[in-house]
Formats: structure tokens, sequence, C-alpha cells
């Protein structure tokens, strides 16, 4: 009787105890708290968030912009009239007088690009989760491969600002920048060396080259060629010309088109056309610098182009026309922006790769082929039927001329502060010198102020830092 | 998953009834939940947590007991409303302080996650509206107060624990009760709403017309409204009316108040009636209880009324003494309907307010228009008659609209204990609920609602006489459907030893829980709908944009009011806990539980620590060595342990929007909030140390507690490190940054005053908590206007969540009697200074809700009368009075009665704090500073009688069988005895209509 009746209950006991223990416990505890919760976790939801263009490239209709403007708010090429001062807010007025160790807050040169950074890291940890499969491996590779691009381009912009000019010999001693690399706010933050932060930058370029397809369909997304782009500027910050060179060549390799400025129309506002419809056969991936806050200096309305480069443009050189058009009441301002509006372009375009070429094969020695280089972009920027080919006596000469040409080419293009970095560390002595009411003030090669300090609000946060 | 469940359900029920019939001759065993406590007998008592019986002599927990005699001593339709004054700890708030938390059990320690203490009914967690719940029902309650007593269930239980037990079957022959309420309340007071004068109103009306302040409002038929005032003397300025009939007609303006005709025509005495019956029998083995209740209230505004059914059906079976079954369910049908009646806001939210000297029926006796959007002039000629009647008649619209909310609530459970080896019992239970809501609100053809709508999104085409409608004609309905499902789940191990003949006693439980609520809902608005035949318009455009009619300048869509949501919780949670007595006066109790849930984080399920409780407590007057004659009963209590607090405003997952990219045709999504692994609950950490006594004969029993709570990663509002990468997205993401701190005392004392024939006993409770953020990870902002809104949520280090704040005041001008504050230690009237200075520079008065409070009951007893009272004291909180709006009375139809007090000459600042009244329409920082002076803010301290119970009852032998009968007289809501504050102010009742003392009838009957 008793083991008789004892059936029924134990069998319920079971079957409770079942139920209880054979859900799956995993995604028991995933399910959505609620509905209206977007939790990106599908391939499509990764691309969506690397097409934010606004956040990963700083396009749009009034974008903010993305990469950091206090680099080239404290170069030496242009120059702001004395009234304009006043209206500027205090970080510019303090980047504009080379007062970088001025520490604020709500840095837009800090935050932005690491805001990219965490929309690149939520995407590659989701891919963990995920399952590449041979029908979505090729769009399995394109996400991964282009949220190491975009983070990688972030850690290279950052350290042209927040480490030190880059020196194989103390860069494994120096401090650089937080590499922060998972989506989780718990995140442990650390700052390790120079060679660190560069060491990653090239390591993750790397391992996107296989993973991305030669060229993008549009010029917001990552590719090869931006790869390879970009893997030649870092090795040229690096002052490691041989591989800057190998990798300015894989670019060109894909794609070497230039602009004909005879066939634009210089008398436009903007004389190139917008990134929005893919026309500028030179840009390889686009990016404009920061924006705001408002009003920044380094923007056609407010910065006059340094009078004595502007006079280096020869008469017949269309850059002159095309780059800048009279302001008023005197001097003359910028309009020659890739982005084709007010924005400043600092992406990656074939021009740059001409320079890299050029510049790399005049340090090697290779003098001809690096004039060679040069006249084939030069010949683009003259008025057809003019244009002299230059010529060069030395390796130095050569290296001269490329450097000047480099300068006048890639104005405002958010370069010039890494190649003031870059050529003081190699004992070009330039000193930069600003005039205000008045008064003075030059900022010495190698000085301190090259790096900027971290943000104060951030530095809340990390009292090692 | 659903079906499974249903499954079990059924077969547990059917195995009970099929059981029952064969198993007799089996010893009961005994059911120690019924126990009931009597004065004096703490040990006696049995405290259920959910979980399990425990015999309160031998818990280490802060804990009280209510038994159905205390419950059933008061009337109310729902069961949170007679745990008042009962306990100390328990606080409900009235007032202005209700807005921060209606009830809560040792103080607030949180910020923003929900704070009421976790209801629990029988085992499970209630998932439904408390409400649903019939008091006839309930048995007992226990309130849970201390980390010990309330470990147990985990990460949401820091809010304290209220444990409803209902009524089970007992004794042999069934048993039936019959309950019957019957409760009447008079209106409303009105005049406590402090309202300018009608006739103050008309002068001022009349200074302000001649001012050329209604000028605009006249000149154009389409700019207005205009008050009744201004109409007359406009008319009598243009020659329509005589001077005579002017004056007559101000003069009777003068006469009218219409808080008479609210009081009169939208509000009516209330009556609440409440019918209980049940019948619980079974024999020594099987047992049941059936319960049915109907409660019916009409509330004191017309046209609302709330019913309620509530069906109950319990069973147990003992089968053999090791199986034990049992399964129940209950279903609830509340249905609650009201009209168009605003009561006495009636107006206000119009655009200009409600003048006091307006009426609502005319001398002829009919229900006139009021004319508070629209002049007269405009609603008689606009649209040449094509349009809608366009007059807003305020009683006749009380039946034009049907606010319907029904709720129906399905709760089914099942129990199995078995006892397979010896000391081992296991026990599986599940619970169903679903709650189903269905709320219409229809607004008939004829109501005003639907009337100006439809008009607004019309063209009327006067030439050809046609009107074309963006809204169809007909009536609108908004419909919002709810649902609330939960499946509970639970497996539990008790083992029970004792060993050398009880010199140690064990008693060890662990367990498996599962827990799945989906809270969801839908809304939807039909236009152009036929309620008769139930057909709507469907033709609607909701993208245009429409002209308004009565504003042709300014255009909007027609709104689609749609929405849908729904919310998922899921738990998976292991506990455990062991009780140990040595020689019956040493305690060791234990508890620990780990919950895991979708709404925390990844990191925080795998390894977040679990809840654990450690608690002592030392019967000191059983204990051989420690033997004191005069102290009959003492024992000391200490217990230590963590509970946590649940918010639903942090999300552990990463979220994301989308929207389109500005290159090409991509789709682009955009993070909004990061993820979060660590993600955890609120952890609140509690030390509670107490005593339980009795002394003179158990004459004077009671306890006293003490405890400190420790509230650490309470959900607070941050910024981010920008590297994290958020910065840009928002300025704060709520994580577990915030901290909070607490301390109290609760005291509980009884007393037999007078024992024999006639009896008096005396129950005193009296209770202090004080809490305070410790610690917030934001900046706090430098403006303390930012901190004026006292029952908002805005935390300030150092203070009570919810604190008063108010301006320095500095009196007023003795010359112009503009009011002064401070600025720089100077009296000043720079009042857009003043208004920004920083928060350190104001007065902080104190917290909203009181510090101290309790009560004492008084009960007598004399050849089956019994009389009791119960008087109710709240000391330490604060609230702010309203006073003189300068600019609101110039901009606004209506005003505060401080007008009639405001100063008028030099010395009137003597005896008054209310400003000068100018003709200023500039600038509001006079009002905004005065109005937030500290000179209008008042200690809520008050006693109160709240209720008189006085009962018969008869001894009565129906057929051999013990049957009662007990008629009551039950008032409540008497008054207050003392306040704090020379204002005249209930602060019950703040600037809102005072309820009247509520009478009830009731009986009680078993046979």
């Amino acid at each position: 009787m008793k083991n008789k009746s004892m059936i029924w209950p134990l069998t319920g006991l079971v079957a409770i105890f079942t139920m209880l223990t054979s859900c799956n416990k995993k995604d028991f505890l995933d399910t959505k708290p609620d509905i209206s919760l977007v939790v990106p976790q599908t391939l499509e939801d990764y691309q969506a968030l690397l097409d934010n263009d606004f956040l990963m490239n700083g396009l749009g209709n009034g974008p903010v912009g993305l990469t950091p403007s206090d680099g080239e708010i404290a170069s030496d090429d242009y120059y702001i009239m004395d009234n304009a001062y006043s209206t500027l807010s205090l970080p510019n007025q303090n980047s504009y007088l080379f007062n970088t160790g001025y520490i604020t807050t709500n840095v837009l040169s800090w935050n932005y690009p690491y805001a990219n950074i965490a929309v690149s890291n939520v995407v590659l940890d989701g891919l963990e989760s995920s399952t590449r499969t041979s029908q979505n491996s090729s769009q399995y590779d394109n996400i991964e491969g282009s949220a190491l691009f975009y983070r990688s381009h972030m850690f290279y912009q950052l350290a042209q600002l927040y480490a030190p000019p880059y020196d194989a010999s103390n860069a494994e001693t120096l401090s650089g920048i937080p590499l922060r690399l998972h989506a989780d706010i718990n995140e442990d933050l650390q700052i390790g060396s120079v060679q660190g932060v560069y060491d990653r930058i090239t390591a993750d370029i790397k391992r996107a080259i296989p993973l991305l397809p030669d060229t993008a369909l549009y010029k917001n997304r990552p590719s090869k060629i931006a790869c390879y782009a970009l893997l030649s500027r870092t090795f040229q910050t690096m002052h490691l010309y041989d591989s800057a060179l190998l990798y300015a060549d894989s670019a060109l390799n894909i794609k070497n088109a230039l602009i004909n400025f005879n066939e634009l129309n210089t008398s436009l506002t903007f004389p190139f056309s917008q990134v929005k419809y893919a026309n500028n056969p030179e840009v390889i991936f686009a990016c404009v610098m920061l924006y705001n806050p408002w009003p920044i200096i380094v923007r056609g309305a407010t910065a006059r182009v340094d009078s004595i480069l502007y006079s280096s443009y020869g008469s017949n050189d269309l850059r002159k026309g095309t780059y800048f058009r009279a302001a008023s009441p005197s001097g003359y301002r910028f309009k020659g922006s890739y982005d084709g509006k007010d924005y400043l372009f600092t992406g990656l375009a074939t021009d740059e790769l001409y320079l890299i070429r050029a510049e790399c094969l005049a340090r090697k020695g290779a003098v001809v082929e690096s004039i060679t280089t040069l006249n084939t972009l030069l010949q683009a920027r003259w008025k057809e039927g003019t244009f002299v080919p230059l010529a060069a006596l030395d390796a130095q000469k050569a290296l001269d001329l490329v450097l000047d040409e480099r300068r006048k080419e890639l104005y405002f293009r958010g370069l010039r502060w890494t190649d003031l970095r870059r050529l003081n560390t190699e004992g070009y002595n330039i000193t930069l010198h600003r005039k205000l009411n008045g008064e003075d003030y030059s900022l010495p090669p190698n000085d301190s102020r090259y790096t900027y300090p971290i943000p104060g609000d951030v530095k809340g946060y990390h009292s090692n830092w | 998953m659903t079906i499974r469940y249903i499954f079990l359900f059924l077969l547990a029920l059917s195995c009970t009834r099929m059981l029952a019939q064969d198993t007799a001759g089996v010893p009961r065993k005994p059911d120690t939940g019924y126990l009931v406590s009597q004065v004096g007998q703490l040990e006696e008592v049995v405290v259920s947590d959910g979980y399990g019986y425990r015999r309160k002599l031998y818990s280490a927990g802060a804990t009280d007991h209510i038994d159905s005699a205390l419950l059933s001593r008061s009337v109310s339709m729902n069961i949170t409303g007679r745990l008042e004054n009962l306990t100390p700890g328990l606080l409900f708030n009235h007032g202005d302080a209700a807005s921060t938390d209606a009830f809560l059990i040792r103080g607030r320690s949180t910020i923003y996650a929900n704070a009421q203490p976790l209801i629990v009914l029988d085992n499970f967690p209630y998932d439904g509206d408390i409400s649903n719940i019939n008091p006839n029902d309930i048995e007992s309650v226990d309130v849970l107060k201390d980390a010990s007593a309330t470990s147990i269930w985990g990460a949401r239980a820091a809010n304290g624990v209220i444990v409803l037990t209902t009524k089970k079957g007992r004794g042999r022959t069934p048993q039936v009760s019959v309950h019957s309420t019957v409760q009447l309340q008079g209106r409303p007071d009105l005049f406590n709403v402090p309202s300018v004068s009608p006739s103050d109103r008309v002068t001022l009306d009349s200074i302000l017309f001649e001012k050329g302040k209604y000028d605009n409002a006249l000149g154009s038929p389409y700019n207005g409204p205009a008050n009744p005032v201004a109409e007359i003397l406009w008319q009598y300025k243009n020659g329509e009316v005589s001077n005579t009939l002017m004056r007559s007609a101000l003069d009777s303006f003068r006469r009218y108040d219409v808080r008479n005709d609210i009081s009169r025509y939208l509000y009516r005495p209330s009556l609440f009636t409440q019918q209980a019956i049940s019948i619980n029998g079974g024999d020594k083995d099987y047992n049941y209880n059936f319960s049915f209740g109907w409660d019916r209230q009409l509330p004191s505004l017309e046209g609302q009324q709330n019913n309620r059914i509530t069906v109950r059906y319990q069973n147990n079976v003992h089968l053999l003494d090791w199986l034990h079954l049992q399964g129940g369910v209950m279903y609830v049908q509340n249905e609650s309907l009201q009209g168009h009646n605003e009561g006495y806001n009636l107006g206000q939210i119009s655009l200009r307010g409600l003048y006091p000297y307006a009426r609502l029926k005319n001398d002829q006796g009919s229900n006139v228009p009021l004319y508070l959007s629209y002049r007269k002039g405009y609603i008689d000629t606009a649209g040449n008659g094509l349009l809608k009647d366009w007059n807003y008649i305020p009683l006749d619209d009380i039946t034009e609209e049907e606010h319907r909310q029904e709720l129906s609530d399905f709760t089914a459970n099942a129990g199995l204990e078995l006892a397979p080896w010896k000391n081992f019992t296991l026990s599986a239970r599940y619970q169903y609920e679903r709650q189903v809501g269905t709320g219409t609100d229809l607004y008939k053809e004829g109501s005003y609602y639907a009337r100006n709508l439809i008009n607004n999104f019309s063209n009327v085409n006067i030439a050809s006489g046609s009107v074309t409608y963006g809204i169809p004609p007909g009536a609108i309905q908004d419909n919002n459907d709810t649902y609330t499902e939960s499946h509970q789940g639970r497996f539990q191990v008790d083992y029970t030893n004792a060993w050398e003949g009880g010199l140690h006693r064990v008693n060890a439980m662990a367990g498996y829980e599962i827990r799945d609520r989906k809270v969801g809902g839908k809304a939807f608005r039909y236009y152009g709908y036929d309620p008769e035949y139930g057909t709507i318009a469907t033709n609607i455009d909701y993208t245009s944009q429409y002209p308004r009619y009565a504003s042709p300048s300014s255009s909007s869509s027609i709104d689609a009011l749609q929405s849908a949501t729904q919310q998922t919780d899921h738990f998976l949670s292991s506990f455990g806990s062991v009780d140990y007595t040595f020689h019956d006066y040493l305690v060791l109790n234990g508890s620990i539980r780990k919950d895991e849930a979708n709404l925390f984080g990844v990191s925080t399920n795998q390894k977040g620590s679990p809840f654990w409780s450690v608690g002592t407590g030392w019967i000191l007057s059983k204990t051989p060595f420690c033997q004191i004659p005069w102290l009959p009963f003492l024992k000391l209590r200490l217990s230590y342990g963590y509970n946590g607090n649940i918010s639903r405003l942090a999300s552990a997952y990463t979220t994301a929007s989308y929207g389109n990219a500005w290159i090409g045709p991509l789709k682009s999504a955009t993070l909004q909030s990061p993820p979060n692994a660590n993600l955890k609950w609120e952890k609140v950490g509690m030390l509670n140390a107490g005593l339980d006594f009795s002394i003179l004969g158990s004459r004077i029993s009671g306890s006293v507690d003490a405890y400190k709570k420790n509230a650490s990663g309470v959900m607070g509002s941050v910024q981010l490190d920008p590297t994290l990468g958020y910065s840009v997205i928002s300025t704060g993401f709520y994580g577990n940054v915030a901290s909070m701190k607490g301390n109290g005392i609760d005291i509980k004392i009884n007393t037999v005053n007078i024992q024999g024939v006639f009896s008096w006993q005396s129950l005193f409770n009296f209770s202090y908590t004080s809490t305070k953020v410790t610690d917030y990870l934001m900046p706090e902002s430098s403006n303390g206007y930012n901190y004026l809104a006292s029952t908002a949520i805005i935390p300030v280090k150092g203070k009570p969540l919810f604190s008063v704040y108010g301006y320095k005041w500095a009196g007023l001008d003795p010359q112009t009697g503009m009011p002064r504050g401070w600025l720089n230690g100077e009296p000043s009237e720079d009042y857009t200074s003043i208004y920004q200075v920083p928060l350190d520079s104001m007065t902080y008065k104190g917290p909203v809700q009181p510090t101290v409070y309790g009560a004492l009951m008084n009960s007598f007893a004399w050849n089956g009368w019994t009389l009791s009272f119960n008087i109710s004291y709240k000391f330490g909180g604060y609230f702010r009075t309203a006073s003189m709006n300068n600019i609101g009375m110039l901009n606004y139809w209506s005003g505060h009665s401080d007008y009639a007090k405001r100063w008028q000459k030099p010395g009137d600042e003597a005896h008054t704090h209310v400003p000068v009244f100018e003709y200023d329409l500039t600038s509001s920082a006079k009002d905004d500073f005065y109005k937030n002076a500290d000179v209008l803010v008042q200690k809520s301290d008050m006693i109160r009688w709240e209720d008189l119970n006085i009962a018969y009852q008869w001894p009565l032998k129906v057929k051999r069988r013990m049957s009662s009968l007990k008629i009551f007289v039950y008032l409540s809501n008497i008054g207050l005895l003392w306040k704090a504050n020379d204002m005249g102010i209930d602060p019950y009742y703040n600037g809102v209509p005072k309820e009247k003392m509520a009478c009830a009838f009731g009986l009680d009957f078993k046979f």
C-alpha cells in the first residue's frame, strides 16, 4: 500500500524537479527584460553600428566631427585675427597660444574617439558570441576587420595628442594612452607604453587586412587599401620609412587615381565634391575633424592661412585658388576640404600616399624615383602646360622638396601636428610662433607641450594616470 | 512550458480529490500556522516567512505578528489599510508625504528602486494588484523587518517583507462565517481648499479690467477666453447693458462660491459595503476553505463606483502520515467606473483656471456651461452652426464619459509534501497567476472632449454648408489592455531533528526556486466609435497636419495613441537556512540565498556573492543560571545580514536605436547604453538588536528593537568616465553608485491594565526612523532651486532622500510690503539673485516623512462588549504650504485665500507674511522666491484620533455547534487632536478637500 501510493507523488516531485532544472539556464537568464530594448546581437545589428557614420567617421549634416582638433589648433599653418580670439572657447584659446598643458573637462578630442572605440568594442565582443559560418563568412569578416580598423584608427589619432612623439629610444619607457579593448564598462583601464600603443595599432590593422575587401562600396567603410594607407601613415609616424614605403606601395597598387585640378571649378565655394557622393577619386576612407566646441578656430571663417605658406604656392599652382579664397578684411581662408564642405577632411586619400612614397624613397636615397613620384602628384595640381618637373641633386634636397610639398598639399588635413612632432624628434628644430595683441608666444621643438595632458574629468576616475 | 505547469497543477488537484476519500484513520499533523497571539503569550506566536513556520520564541528575527482579531477590527476594502498603526516600523504616509512612499518598513533605503515591501501571499510573492486580496480571507499577517527574518527572500527583500497567511480549513464540522459591513462617509469639506473669496476676486477682476488686462481676450473672438466679470464690464463699456444691470450682476457674483456647487453637485456622501461568506471544515485528514466576497464602493465623487468579487477555494489532504497535498484557486473580478468628474479640480487644468464665483446650475435649476476655453460669443457663431455644439456643461458631462477599469485575476497553486524518511520532508510547490486588465476610456459623442476634438480637426466650408472632418464624428474610446502572468515553482527539503532529549534541536531547510513573470500591455484608440454597434472609423489620416479650428495658425496631426509593452523577469534562486536551539534557551539562525536574474549583469549572475544572515537569540528567562523572579520572560536578540533591492532603470545589456546613415542607403545604429556585466542588486546590510520581555505576571509585555541599515551599490544616475565612450551619448547612466545609511528604534508594548470581568488593555507602538544618502557620485547642482521639489528624487549627500528646503526669509519690507530674502548676509529684494543661491545658503527644514511615529490603542471589554480606540502620532516631518501667487492671480482667474491676508499698509508686516499685491506682469521671480521661502514650510507633527470600535458579541448555540453573532460600530478618520502648525492646516489634507469621519456598521455571524 505504501509503495503503491507513493508512485503518484514521487512522479510529481520528479516532474517538478526535472522541469525546474531542464530549462536552459543561460537562455532563461539572457531573456531581454523589456521588449522595447534593442539589444544588438545579429551581424546586421553590428554592421549598422559600424555604419553609424556620424560617430564612426564624424560625417553628417552639421556633424560634431571625429578626429581630434587640438593638434591642428596648436599648429603653424594658420593664424587668427586678434579680435577673433576673444570669441573662442577657453580650451581653444589655450591651445592656440601653445598653452596645451591647460587641463579642462569634457574634451571632445578625447571623448569622441573613445565613443567610436566603444562601438568597435561592442561589435568585437558581440562577434565572439556569433558563429562564423560558410554562409556569413564574408559579412562576418568584413565586420570584424572594420571594427579593428576603426579602433586602430582612433588609437592612432589619440596617440598624436595624448602620447609623446614616437621615438624608438624611449618608446618602451614613456606612457602612451589607455587601450580600451572590451565593451564592458567595468574594464580595468591601464596606460601602457608608447611602444605598446603602436604595436597594438599595427598588429590590429594587419589582422584586419585579410578580412576586408580591396576597396569599399561606401567611403565610410574600411577596406584593404584603407588598412594599407593607415599602416603607411603609422609607420611614417614611427620613423619606420621602409615599412611606410611598403604599405604606401601596396595601397597605390590597388588605387592610384589623382584629381586633375584643371578639371575642377575652382571658383566654387567648395570646389571638391562632397564625400557623400563618392565622386572624389582620391578619397580612400572618409572622416572629418571635430568641429566643436563652437566656434572652433580651424575653420574657414576664422582661420587665415599663414602668409608665408600662402605665398609659397606658385602662381600657376592651382591649389592656391582651389584651397584658398580672399577673406575679409584681409588674408586668405581655406575652402579646399575633401569633405566638400566647411568641415575639415582628415581621412585617407591617395595624394598623401604619393607624398609618403616620395618621402620614404628620398630617405633611402632613391632620388629619381622620389622626385618622379612627387612630379606625378604635382602634374595634377598645376595649370595645364605650366608645370616644370622638379629635380633634385641629392637625397636631402629631394627630401626637402617633398616635405615642402607635403605641407602645401595636405593643408588642414590634421597631419601637420604629427609632422611637427615627428620632424622635431629627427632634429628639424622647428619653433612655432604666435603673435596676439602685440605679444609673442612660441613653442620650441620637442617641448613637453607637444603632448596634451589627460583631460581633468578623465583623471578624476583614474588617480594613478 | 505553460502546458506542463497546468498539467502538473491539475494532477496535484485531482490527487487531492481522489485520495481524500480513502485515507481515514491516519493522524493528522498539527497545523501550527493557526495559533493566535494573545497579549502576554509571546512565546506561542508562530511566524510565517513564506518558506515555513517558526515559533517566534525560537527566532532571532525582528518580526511582528498581526492576528485576525486585530485585522478584522477595522473596515477597509484592502488589506494594507488594515495594517496601519498596528506595528512599529511600518509607516503609512498621508498628505503630501504620500506621494513619496505610500507605505514602507523601517525607512527608505533606496533612491530610484521600488521601496515598497515585498508582499508574500502564503508561499509566493504576490504579483497582482494588492487591492485584489480580500482582507476577510487573511488569517494573519507577519511583518518581517530585520535581515534575519527577511534575507531568505534575497534580492527583493531589502524593504522588508509582509507575509499574508490565508485562512485554511480546520475543525471537523463545517463552519460558516458571514461578514457584512456598511460604511458611510459624509461629503468631503471643500472649504478646506484655500481659495480667494469670490468678493475679493470680483473686485480684483474689475481692477484688472480697468487696467486693460482683458482687452486682448475681449478684443477678438478668437483670443479669449474672458471671465464673467470682464464680460459684463465689456458689455457695459459697449453700452450693451445698463449700469444697474452691471452692478447687480457683479453683486450677485460676489454671493456665489463655486465650492458650494461643486460640493453639492459633484460630490455625494460615500457608501462602502462589504459582504463575505466563508465555509471551512473537513475531517482529520482533509480540510477545505471556501470563501466568497463582494465589495461595493460608491466613492464621494458622483459617477464613480467600484465593485469587487473574490472567490477562493483551498484544500489540504493528509493522505498518509508522510504525505500531504494541497491545492487552491483564487479568482478576483475587480471593476471600477468613473465619469467625467474632476471634483474640486474642476476647470483647474483649463487655460486660466476656474473663477471662484462660477456656478454649475442657474437659478432655474438647469445645468449651465462654463466658458473656460472659448468665449460664449465665439461658440455661438463658430462654424455657422455647422460644427458640433461647443459648450462645456460640467454637470451634463459627468455621464458623457465612462472610464472603466476591469481587472480579473486568477491564481492557482498546488503543493505536495512528502516525508519518505525520518526527519526529512520534501516539498514541491507551484503557483500560477494571471491578471488581465481591460481599461476603456469612452468619450461619448456628446462628451465635451469628443466634440472639442472633432471641431478642432474640422474644416468648414460656409459657402457650401459642408464640413470635412479630420476626426470622424462619433465617440472616441481609449483602450488599455494589460496583463501580468507569472509562474513560480519551488522544490524544498526540510530537516528536523533533536538530540539528547531536546538538548540540541535543528531545523534546516534548503531549496531551489524558479520564477517567470511577464507584465505587458497594449494601448490603442478608436475614433468615430459607435458603442452600440461596435463600429469604428478606420480611414483616419494620422500623418497629415490639420490646422486647429479654434486657432488656425497652429496645426497638429491626429494622435493615434498606440503602444505596446512587455517586461519579463526571470529569476533562479537557491536558498537554505538552519535554526539551531540549544537547551531551549539559546537560538542560532542562519540563512543564505543566491539569486540570478535576467535583470543583472552576466558576471553578477556567475560570480555574485549570495545574501546571508546570522542571528542569535538568548532566552534568559529559560536559562537556569539567569532566572530573575520579577521578569518571567526575557529574550535578547541580535542579527546581521544582507538583502537586496532591484531596479529596472539600469540595463545590463548593450542597447541601441536604429536610424539612417548619412552616406548611401545604409542603416545606422546608435548605442544607447553600455553593457554592464557587473550590474547587480542594491545591497542593504542590517544590524538589529532587540529584546522581548514580559513582567508583572505578563501584565506588561513587549519588544524593543534598535537597528542600523547600510545600503551600498544603490542605483543612481552617474556620469561615466569619458574613456568608456558613453559620455557623448548621454550625461547619465544608472549604475550601482550611491550609498545610504539608516537607523531606528521600534518599540511595542502591551499592557493589561485591568483584568477581570471588566478588562482594559493597551497596545503602544513607537518607531523612530532616520535614513539619509551618504554617497552619490553625481555633481551637485550649484543652484539650490533644483532641490525645491520636496517629493521629487533629487539626492543630496548627508540628507534624507525627500527633504524640504526653503529660501531664508527676512520678513516683509515694512515700507513697501515686498518680501525679502537674504543675499550676502543682508536682507534683499534682488529676487533673481536670491533665486539662484546655492543649496547651502538655503534653510534645510527637514524630511518630508515623519521620523517618529506610532499609536496607542486602548481596548475595554465587559460581558461581551468591547470598546477600542486608536490614537496615532507622527513627528519630525515637514510640508510646504501654498500662499498668494501675485503673478498667478493676474494671469489666472483663481487664487489663494491668503490674498485677504496680504500686506496693505505699513504695520501689517507684524501679523502677516503675505507680500503686498501689485500689478506687475513682468517677472515671476518675486513669486518664485516667496512660494519657496522657509516661512511657508510647516511641521507636519500631529496627534490624531484614528478610530473607535464598539462591538457586542452574543454566544449562541445552533444545532449544538459553537456559534456566535457579533455586531459592531466602527468610526474612522475621527480627527486631529493636536497639530504643530498654527495655520489651521491638517497635514493629511494640505490644500485638498478634507475627508469627513466615516461610520461603519457590521455584523459577523458564525455557525
